[in-house]
């Protein structure tokens, strides 16, 4: 079992890592058929990052981008926006999608044990949201008997406190792990009042227990806390005036999962799961300095889900089906009152994976979710990987995934007074309140015909990915994937009415198209024993496919912002959808002096992007949009925003039997853009030192 | 543009009407390239052309004030605005009340007016007005959508599309085109939510003898 994980060494002994969350069975990574990058604990500690933003921020591929309100981290992979991949923390869904994305930095690396990011959709397993991909956080395993103590200090006031401990006494094995991070926040614009990001302190319970009172069956009980706490002072602008507000926002989640595994004969294994989980945030802003009540927002969710599995192993199959249900609630002021919306799903799901002859696997699997709102989904899934050579492994796989109307597009009900005035009325509830203010005569214009308003279709897409996998010699591997995403069905906001007053009302509607292709191509070099050096890059086209058809009939055009004068764009002069790069990539060195001192020294580059009316102001800056000839589309004559290097470093040394100092400055060269990119803070130094109690033993591994 | 701009300013200073002029001549000249294509209209520039912009704001809520509620009314044949007591005459074409836009002609206009807006064309495209296809104001279904521009919800923007190039027929039955250029005061390149809206920059050409076409 200790191996499992030795994959990610610095060694040059290379175990291939195994990973879960492509089959939901452990698979050699070489042997899955889909494009996946694995971060494992060495590497996380190599790198330094605290959050899981900050490490998934140095993987090829994966863009983090701030979330709808310009504040946060939400994760973009393969082009899609962050509300397109599932996180999972050890196979179950994290929840509190509030403005559509998850935050990043709600989770800590420090019980991480192997981060997987599978590329393409996976609905087939998964289900709703597993449309771009899924990211399945794997922690500590209970049982292994260890001890760790850690303490960092950096810029900004940042800290981190984390201690995790366990063992194992005959069938029973325990995991508990406890982490506070604390940070001053930053500020990008210090003339302005607040800071770019405001002060939080959050903290982490996690523990786990495992009892096998019978050598065929465990029971798996764990939970999960987290509390975060962040002090707020913004300033609010719009045309007529400036407003200072201070206030506070808390966020919590919890979730606990219980599991029984049974092997009910050599061929057949039978897993029963319940998940629960429940996220909750609260804002409370007050204008400053008298201290008046100004806004105040509060959003509560639950999720729970009972599941089994069953596994059935032959000669040459592997058989997984299951079945569950999920009941889901919300409660929120946004939606009107605080009443609870629903939904509830039931789905099964079934898996066959063959290998027919060795080096040659196919794997076909099909999910069917039946969802009280969006009816039901059929998400199935190919994929195959033909080893030709002991060099070569090429990989090919075709899916369908699917995202679920969210809970905001369903039941919102949003006035915006303060901001010009415009209301946002989700699907299911936009024709009652259309018809009161009917009623009540205060519907001036019609733009679109209610009665066309029907109920909102999950968002889906078809999704090719086809590459390979290349041994050029013991010290030099690489691959490449090929990827192509159509997606259907988007769910754009619609404009339906305004009312006496001018007050523009909004509903949701599935309306765009899209399509997002590229390549990635990784290369990985062990030069002599002591260097390593690895090498991502991905080429992206994201386009909205009814403008690309209107590009080419020749149907757009744009206007010179300077002379007024019109001109039609020709579609190669179309750069795609918003805060999409065309290149990202990395470049990382590692060095390690093979007993006591690692270094590590990596580069981030981010090509040019747009930005479209998805942000929202930062400390009381307008962001300017990119488009500026009037076409409402991102083209070449535009305003982009520059691309940009990232530098990090790091260095750590043994100092003694299991105590290991390291440093590290983040973004040495200080980049930052306050406007656009606020998620980026300038230059960071930071150490730690970590106590192993009892030395890791598969950290250990050679 | 800049000099186009200053006329624009200078024309506000003295209080006085807004026909700004000619488009510069490379823009004209450029349609007169080819020998054989008949000379097109000569287009005119209207420069912020108020259509009811606020005084104010609320302090607490952000809402405009001070606006009037009215229409400013515009004939495309005198290229100069038409008082409000005319509007029941057919001596103005177009009207504007911040986005939105009437025309004289439907139930409860006396003009014979109609619009039309022909997207993903260009001003100098448009060479004839179409035969048919002109939508009147019939109560509070008005002809013009809100789709003649895009608003951006976030930064608070109102920008007039691209491509769009509007075809009136007038309230006495000629034919006009337009392309409206900007929302704020003095066109600015990049506008802001900070910049005063509600003033109409466009561009039009008239017909007076009654043709369609407009050359």
């Amino acid at each position: 079992m200790s191996q499992r994980i030795a994959g990610d060494t610095l060694s040059t002994v290379n175990l291939e890592p195994v990973v879960v969350t492509a089959t939901r069975t452990e698979r050699s990574l070489n042997a899955v058929p889909l494009p996946i990058t694995v971060i494992g604990r060495p590497t996380l500690r190599s790198l330094g990052s605290l959050r899981l933003n900050e490490a998934l921020a140095e993987q090829p591929g994966l863009v983090v981008v701030p979330q709808v309100n310009a504040q946060g981290n939400g994760l973009q992979l393969q082009g899609f926006n962050p509300d397109y991949t599932l996180i999972l923390i050890d196979g179950e869904p994290l929840i509190g999608r509030y403005t559509g994305s998850l935050e990043l930095s709600r989770i800590t690396t420090g019980n991480i044990r192997q981060i997987e990011v599978v590329k393409g959709p996976v609905s087939s397993l998964y289900g709703s949201e597993a449309l771009a991909g899924v990211v399945n956080i794997i922690t500590e395993e209970a049982g292994t008997p260890q001890a760790t103590v850690s303490a960092r200090y950096g810029t900004n006031s940042t800290s981190n406190l984390s201690l995790q401990g366990g063992m194992g006494i005959k069938n029973l094995s325990f995991y508990g792990f406890a982490d506070r991070y604390s940070t001053g926040g930053y500020d990008l614009s210090p003339e302005r009042f607040g800071k770019t990001v405001s002060p939080f302190t959050n903290h982490t319970l996690q523990s786990k227990i495992r009892w096998k009172p019978f050598e065929r069956g465990e029971f798996t009980l764990s939970g999960r806390w987290f509390a975060e706490q962040q002090d707020f002072a913004f300033e609010v602008k719009d045309a007529s005036k400036t407003t200072l507000t201070d206030g506070q926002g808390i966020i919590k989640d919890w979730n606990i999962a219980a599991s029984f595994r049974y092997r009910i004969s050599e061929q057949t294994k039978l897993q029963l799961r319940y998940y629960k989980t429940a996220y909750s945030t609260k804002t409370n802003l007050y204008l400053e300095p008298e201290n008046i009540p100004y806004y105040r927002d509060d959003f509560q969710q639950t999720f729970s889900r009972p599941e089994v599995v069953l596994n059935h192993y032959s000669n040459k199959s592997l058989l997984t089906v299951g079945a569950g249900a999920i009941g889901e609630e919300v409660a929120t002021s946004r939606y009107g009152d605080r009443s609870n919306r629903n939904q509830f799903t039931l789905y099964g799901f079934a898996q066959e994976e063959w290998t027919p002859m060795q080096d040659f696997t196919i794997i076909a699997g099909i999910r069917l979710d039946q969802n009280s709102i969006y009816g039901s989904q059929i998400s199935p899934k190919l994929s195959l990987s033909r080893k030709l050579t002991e060099a070569i492994t090429i990989k090919a796989s075709s899916g369908v995934g699917f995202k679920a109307p969210d809970f905001r597009q369903l039941y919102f009900n949003f006035n915006n007074a303060a901001a010009g005035g415009y209301s946002v009325l989700g699907s299911e509830v936009v024709s009652t309140q259309l018809k009161d203010l009917e009623d009540a005569n205060r519907i001036s214009r019609y733009y679109f015909d209610p009665k066309l308003i029907g109920a909102l279709k999950a968002e889906r897409s078809l999704s090719f990915n086809a590459g390979a996998d290349v041994k050029f010699s013991k010290a030099l591997k690489g691959n490449f994937n090929f990827f192509r995403n159509n997606v259907g069905n988007l769910i754009e906001t619609q404009i339906v009415a305004s009312t006496i007053e001018g007050q523009n009302i909004y509903t949701y509607r599935n309306i765009r198209r899209a399509m997002t292709e590229g390549l990635e191509a990784g290369l990985s070099a062990n030069i002599g024993s002591r260097f390593r050096i690895q090498g991502g890059y991905q080429l992206l086209f994201a386009g909205d496919r009814d403008v690309m058809d209107q590009l080419r009939k020749e149907k757009i055009f744009y206007r010179d912002p300077e002379t007024l004068v019109s001109k039609r764009l020709m579609p190669f002069e179309y750069h795609g959808l918003y805060n999409r790069s065309r290149n990202h990539g990395t470049i990382q060195v590692f060095f390690m002096d093979g007993k006591n001192f690692e270094s590590s020294f990596r580069m981030i580059y981010r090509s040019r992007f747009g930005i479209g009316d998805i942000q929202g102001n930062v400390q009381g800056e307008t962001i300017p949009s990119s488009d500026v000839n009037a076409n409402s589309i991102l083209d070449r004559y535009d305003r982009f925003v520059p691309g940009y290097f990232l530098l990090n470093w790091s260095a750590s040394r043994k100092l003694g039997k299991g105590f290991t100092v390291q440093t590290g400055i983040d973004n040495l060269l200080n980049f930052r853009n306050t406007i656009y990119i606020p998620n980026i803070p300038g230059r960071l130094w930071w150490i730690s030192a970590t106590f192993n109690l009892k030395s890791n033993k598969h950290e250990n591994n050679k | 543009m800049k000099t186009i701009n200053k006329m624009i300013t200078k024309q506000l200073n003295t209080g006085s009407l807004l026909l700004v002029g000619l488009l510069s001549t490379a823009l004209i000249l450029s349609g007169c390239n080819q020998s054989d294509d008949p000379t097109p209209l000569e287009a005119f520039l209207i420069g912020n052309l108020p259509a009811d912009p606020p005084t104010g704001f609320n302090p607490t809520t952000g809402a405009p004030t001070g606006t009037t509620g009215k229409f400013t009314l515009f004939s495309f044949a005198t290229g100069e605005p038409v008082s409000n007591s005319d509007s029941l005459t057919n001596k103005w074409d177009i009207g504007f009340r911040a986005t939105t836009i009437i025309v004289n002609g439907g139930k409860d206009r006396k003009g014979n007016g109609g619009i039309q807006i022909l997207t993903g064309t260009s001003f100098d495209q448009v060479k004839e007005a179409p035969e048919s296809g002109y939508a009147t104001d019939d109560g509070s279904n008005l002809a013009v959508p809100s789709s003649w521009y895009n608003y951006n919800a976030t930064a608070k923007i109102v920008t007039p599309l691209a491509g769009n190039v509007f075809v009136i027929r007038t309230g006495t039955g000629k034919y006009a085109k337009m392309e409206i250029l900007s929302y704020y005061l003095d066109a600015p390149a990049s506008p802001t939510s900070a910049n005063p809206s509600r003033y109409y920059t466009f561009k039009y050409a008239y017909q007076s003898s009654g043709s369609r076409k407009f050359e």
